[in-house]
């Protein structure tokens, strides 16, 4: 007999052996019933609630539905472009984003998430089209008086647009603040964060993350160096983090308005010289009108404004820069969606080694018109202009993106 | 700095005195509706839908998150229809009571007589549910199922209420005997009336009214009626004596006035939750104004 039959056997004779063991278990317990645990029982059985009050009552339904798996909801999200431009590489796009003529694979996400257990829910986004991990923590469910942890790899939790996803946005690319403040990617590392909801009658969330700055634990920070450029290039102390602070507040003008307030800090050293700081502040503001009350309902405008400014040690002097975006969507239907930002940064004092990265000014303009066939497929073009202080001249470009999504798509954040 | 800290202490000690009474938190308004008369002073109930909105597509605003962390009792449609914006608030609520598995969590898609669960779910059928077509609301008798849920959840939260809750449910459950039925008569000369609907939204009511589907507008579920479909559907239709087109208020009336007026149909702008238009408090508003929209009296 061929071995792999023979280990077929012991296997299938192994799991039949231990799907059966709980079943002999039972009742061999009620066989042999101790008379203590069994009056406990009873004692237990006669404390339980009461049943409903006689009535017409129906036995719940619990088996209706195929969907009883424990398996997490997951998703895979595509995003291709084509682009144009009249000076690659002028425009800055940033990120997952093309800035050249051609094709570009944007992202390839694949998300999971899933509970735990009570106690803890985990969430994955991993990027394949460029082999890296975007996102994976585990988030407290039950802790008391407001508060919720989470620890892992993770975006960090400043302003509206770094703790996005590329599916999320609302035009191809990401904001140039985004990208020299944040990442070209995103403001990400390996940490914790603790938040609190505050009692007060309104939304108010308190936040504080720290980030470990190794490198090697794929660290992605535009404004602040990794650990490896200290001078010991160790994680001596407790200075060596990133840590960031965010306090958020949220309130509703009804039904159809909505206003969303965010100001966010990051302290950490410095990517141009060892042991050197960095300050950065932001703040953002979230303006939404959807009227919910007057026919269809898919009508929507909103407003945001996201602003950053940042204190950068370098050797010898001090560099102040700043910049920000201010972006209109308007859903015009359920199936479009027209999207505008305009978009600026400046520094304000201090000689920069770098003004591309540091300093330097620069503008973009974009405008985008996204089709939606479904809630899982889009299609979007997109016009953007805009100039940087090293460059020569300004720069235009066009692009034509395509994003499906398959799968148990999650949630989004408002 | 006094003044700021006495106004911080007020509203604190305003948000306790709020919490004497079971907060129950839906979805769904009808749900807080039943929730509401259920538990009369005894609970107070709110829903995080508009009566007028698609629950489809619902903004997963911060301010959701705070009544979550507050409620005693969530109750919620099911089904995958909140999966686009409820998760995410439940998640961010830091409340384990209002978890699923939480003794504060009713997922009253549990309790219903589930209608369409596809064999195999796939998107290129459109935005099909995988739990089955979650729309049970529009039925009275589903909803009465989801009733005797919610009492079962107020008896067990709050066992000091149990005599109200109980003399509450007996008026409930009379009061849908006679309402049920005198819904029932007024539409029986309608029995096996043929009606086109939007969405497939009104399955579960045109089962229990005894009407059926002669077809939707919507090629596929959340895919919006395009010119060529509605010109098929016209001519599928023809001589099936097709007497009124179904649709909720949220959906655009442009199409389907058309397709109402070239079969020879009414269009009725039906509500689906309540809330849906002005007046329509209590789940029999609701369901009276259907019947008055589906058999106007003459």
């Amino acid at each position: 007999m061929h071995p792999a039959h023979t280990h077929g056997r012991w296997l299938a004779l192994t799991t039949c052996l231990t799907l059966l063991a709980p079943a002999g278990r039972a009742q061999a317990v009620s066989q042999e019933e101790d008379p203590e645990l069994a009056a406990a029982a009873a004692a237990d059985a006669a404390a339980a609630p009461a049943p409903p009050p006689p009535g017409s009552w129906l036995a719940p339904l619990v088996a209706n539905t195929p969907l009883a798996s424990l398996n997490p909801d997951m998703s895979l999200i595509l995003d291709v472009t084509l682009g144009w431009f009249t000076r690659a590489g002028h425009l800055r796009q940033g990120g997952h984003a093309a800035d050249e003529n051609g094709f570009t694979l944007q992202g390839l996400e694949w998300t999971a998430s899933a509970s735990v257990d009570p106690y803890f829910r985990f969430d994955l986004n991993f990027q394949i089209a460029h082999l890296h991990l975007e996102e994976a923590y585990l988030t407290t469910l039950a802790l008391p008086g407001g508060l919720q942890a989470r620890a892992g790899y993770m975006n960090a939790a400043f302003g509206r647009e770094n703790p996005k996803h590329l599916h999320t946005w609302h035009l191809v690319n990401p904001s140039l603040a985004h990208t020299r403040f944040m990442s070209a990617e995103h403001l990400s590392g390996l940490g914790a964060e603790v938040s609190w909801l505050t009692p007060l009658p309104w939304y108010v969330l308190l936040l504080v993350q720290a980030l470990d700055t190794h490198g090697a634990t794929a660290f992605r920070a535009a404004s602040f160096g990794a650990v490896e450029l200290t001078d010991s290039g160790e994680l001596d102390g407790p200075e060596d983090f990133l840590y960031l602070a965010r306090l958020e507040t949220f309130v509703p003008f009804g039904d159809d308005w909505s206003l969303y307030l965010g100001g966010s800090a990051a302290f950490g050293q410095s990517a141009y010289a060892p042991d050197n700081r960095v300050d950065l502040w932001g703040a953002d503001v979230y303006l939404k009108w959807r009227p919910l009350g007057s026919g269809p309902d898919s009508l929507a405008v909103a407003l945001t404004l996201e602003y950053f400014l940042r204190d950068t040690q370098v050797p010898g002097d001090s560099v102040r820069d700043h910049g920000g975006y201010v972006q209109v969507d308007a859903q015009v239907d359920k199936r479009w969606l027209v999207s505008l930002r305009a978009e600026n940064l400046d520094g304000l004092w201090g000689a920069s080694p770098d003004p591309t990265r540091l300093g330097g000014w620069q503008w973009r303009g974009s405008a985008a018109l996204t089709f939606l066939p479904t809630h899982f497929s889009k299609l979007r073009l997109q016009l953007d202009a805009g100039h940087a202080q090293e460059l020569t001249g300004a720069a235009w470009g066009f692009t034509l993106q395509v994003e499906v999504s398959a799968g148990s798509h999650g949630a989004h954040a408002f | 700095m006094r003044i700021l800290v006495s106004t911080l202490a007020l509203l604190l000690a305003l948000g306790q005195a709020a919490q004497a009474k079971l907060r129950v938190v839906t979805t769904l308004p009808d749900f807080a509706a039943i929730a509401a008369e259920l538990g009369g002073e005894r609970v107070e109930a709110e829903a995080l839908i508009r009566g007028s909105q698609d629950p489809h597509f619902v903004d997963a605003k911060p301010s959701f998150i705070l009544k979550l962390s507050r409620a005693d009792l969530l109750v919620r449609i099911g089904l995958g229809l909140e999966d686009g914006w409820l998760p995410v608030l439940l998640t961010q609520a830091r409340n384990a009571d209002v978890q699923p598995g939480g003794r504060g969590y009713l997922d009253a898609s549990q309790v219903v007589r589930v209608l369409e669960v596809p064999v195999k779910a796939d998107r290129a059928m459109g935005d099909v549910h995988g739990g089955g077509n979650p729309h049970y609301f529009t039925s009275p008798e589903e909803l009465f199922r989801v009733a005797q849920a919610i009492e079962r959840k107020l008896l067990e939260l709050d066992p000091d209420g149990a005599e109200e809750f109980q003399a509450r449910w007996r008026a409930f459950e009379e009061r849908f005997r006679q309402r049920t039925g005198a819904w029932r008569r007024r539409l029986a000369p309608l029995q096996g009336m043929p009606v086109v609907e939007y969405h497939r939204s009104w399955i579960y009511f045109l089962e229990w009214s005894g009407f059926r589907s002669a077809g939707a507008l919507e090629p596929k579920p959340g895919v919006p009626p395009s010119a060529g479909h509605v010109t098929r559907l016209l001519r599928e239709v023809q001589g099936q004596g097709i007497r009124q087109v179904w649709q909720e208020v949220y959906h655009p009336t442009g199409l389907s006035r058309v397709f109402a007026e070239k079969s020879g149909a009414r269009l009725l702008v039906l509500p689906s939750m309540v809330g849906a238009s002005e007046g329509l408090d209590t789940i029999w508003d609701k369901f009276d104004r259907m019947v008055e929209l589906i058999a106007p009296p003459g």
